[in-house]
């Protein structure tokens, strides 16, 4: 399998916060949501991929090349949408087709309007009248219109209502009818992540604690509720985290229909996300 | 690098309107005084304080950081910092020369030949080159705003130094200067260009080691 983004033990240090031993992999074709709360690592990870800062050891591979070495090369064919960095404010979308198309050897202007107008977003106003949501559908416009092979966003669905975010999920999944093309997606908003994503890879406290599809995470884990006794019982390698209660306990089980054959009176549900995130954030052991 | 030249362009241009009504208006300032050099000194300042509004709109947005997900080096953002200095000086100067033309020809100021403006201006030049040479491996290393403050003191200290170093030097030194005066402005500007090219070196150094 072709892989987009490939990533093997990074490491990066700050004061306060590390990156540690982070390890994983975007094949082609696909959308990778990667989730954790607010400060787990997902802009550090995002950053040290697209080699805005220095780190510590590790190897990164975006588009099959080395993004230390081939890092100008390799950025003319992603298009990347950041958290807090964006066009001037006194810029207009129009004007910024202009320079982008002196930047980007692969710029296609008509593309670019075409976009602009199936968005909506004026080409004739200055970004600092635009609303939240048309800031972030032209950097989102404006990281496609190059024709990348690979986009990367940082939280870019976020502050979007309902409507523009199901446009520009939509859009993500024709651009990944490719499968030379990938998506991959920062956000704590794992609701979006569970429409969209093939591929979701958990990060907390700068580690990642598990990288999988999708669907095999909403087919294999459950929440199982039993009495804090009966807690025991089940197999520790089964056991994501477990949130107790005063009278029982919901455990985050990894491999739903072993619980179901081995304990068969105890009551098992389907998870969402968001609960494998809260399980591991909020949960013990 | 061009599409950065291009980008600083767009953001400032509605600037460039407002400088053409803040000419007029030193224009008729200097006419009154009777004194070119006043308009040259005001448009070469006005000028030279573009970089830095162009680099805060720059901090503003996130440019330097979003800037850097795109095909361009870390070298091409500094060298279009530099680049842009540049032709904000030259823009000075010919408009300097364009308006000390005009005025000639209509009514000729008694102080301001055609050689005069020049030395004045390659002088101004050398002067604005050397503190941008200070002021912007400053900038890549701690931002516009911190540097903001500490712009005065290195705009002001330089000229002290050459106002005061001028006052005490004794007669015979200055007729020296006076008579060799080719000889020190082609120095001059010759030490400028260097020092100009060296702070774009250790600006390349330190935006390098940047992280975003």
């Amino acid at each position: 399998m072709e892989y987009l983004i490939e990533v093997e033990n990074l490491n990066k240090t700050y004061p306060g916060f590390s990156l540690k031993n982070v390890n994983f992999k975007v094949p082609g074709g696909c959308i990778m949501g990667l989730v954790g709360e607010n400060g787990a690592g997902k802009s550090t990870t995002i950053k040290a991929i697209v080699d805005l800062i220095h780190t510590d050891s590790g190897n990164i591979r975006v588009l099959g090349k080395d993004i230390r070495k081939k890092g100008k090369e390799i950025r003319e064919d992603i298009g990347v949408v950041l958290d807090g960095a964006s066009f001037h404010e006194i810029l207009r979308a129009k004007e910024i087709g202009k320079f982008m198309g002196k930047i980007y050897r692969n710029w296609d202007e008509k593309y670019y309007q075409r976009l602009l107008k199936t968005f909506t977003v004026p080409g004739n106003k200055p970004i600092k009248e635009f609303s939240t949501g048309m800031r972030m559908k032209l950097m989102i416009v404006a990281a496609m219109a190059h024709h990348p092979k690979l986009l990367i966003l940082d939280e870019a669905t976020s502050g979007l209502d309902p409507v523009v975010r199901d446009e520009i999920l939509d859009m993500f999944q024709e651009f990944i009818q490719d499968e030379a093309h990938s998506v991959l997606i920062s956000s704590h908003i794992t609701s979006d992540l569970e429409k969209v994503a093939d591929y979701i890879t958990f990060i907390h406290k700068g580690e990642i604690f598990l990288s999988e599809e999708k669907d095999r995470i909403m087919e294999e884990y459950g929440i199982v509720r039993c009495r804090p006794e009966d807690l025991a019982s089940i197999a520790p390698d089964m056991i994501v985290g477990v949130s107790r209660g005063a009278y029982s306990c919901d455990v985050l089980v990894n491999q739903r229909e072993r619980v179901k054959q081995q304990y068969p009176d105890m009551m098992i549900n389907r998870i969402k996300l968001e609960d494998v995130l809260l399980f591991k954030v909020k949960g013990d052991k | 690098m061009s599409g950065l030249l291009v980008k600083e362009y767009y953001t400032l241009r509605r600037y460039f309107k407002q400088y053409i009504l803040l000419y007029i208006f030193f224009g008729v300032i200097s006419i009154y005084m009777e004194s070119l050099i006043y308009f040259q000194a005001m448009v070469t300042m006005s000028m030279s304080m573009l970089i830095f509004t162009g680099m805060s709109y720059d901090a503003m947005a996130g440019w330097d950081k979003f800037v850097m997900t795109m095909p361009v080096s870390r070298k091409e953002v500094v060298l279009s910092k530099y680049v842009s200095c540049v032709i904000y000086a030259a823009s000075a100067l010919i408009i300097s020369i364009i308006f000390s033309v005009i005025v000639n020809s209509i009514h000729p100021i008694g102080n301001s030949s055609l050689m005069m403006m020049l030395t004045m201006a390659a002088t101004l030049c050398c002067l604005i080159f050397i503190i941008y040479s200070i002021l912007l491996p400053m900038i890549f290393k701690l931002g516009v705003e911190k540097t903001r403050i500490l712009m005065i003191a290195i705009i002001m200290i330089p000229i002290f130094i050459i106002l005061g170093v001028a006052d005490y030097l004794p007669k015979t030194a200055l007729d020296f200067i006076e008579q060799h005066r080719t000889i020190f402005g082609v120095v001059g500007v010759v030490m400028s260009i260097l020092i100009y090219i060296i702070s774009y070196f250790i600006s390349v150094g330190i935006f390098s080691k940047k992280e975003f």
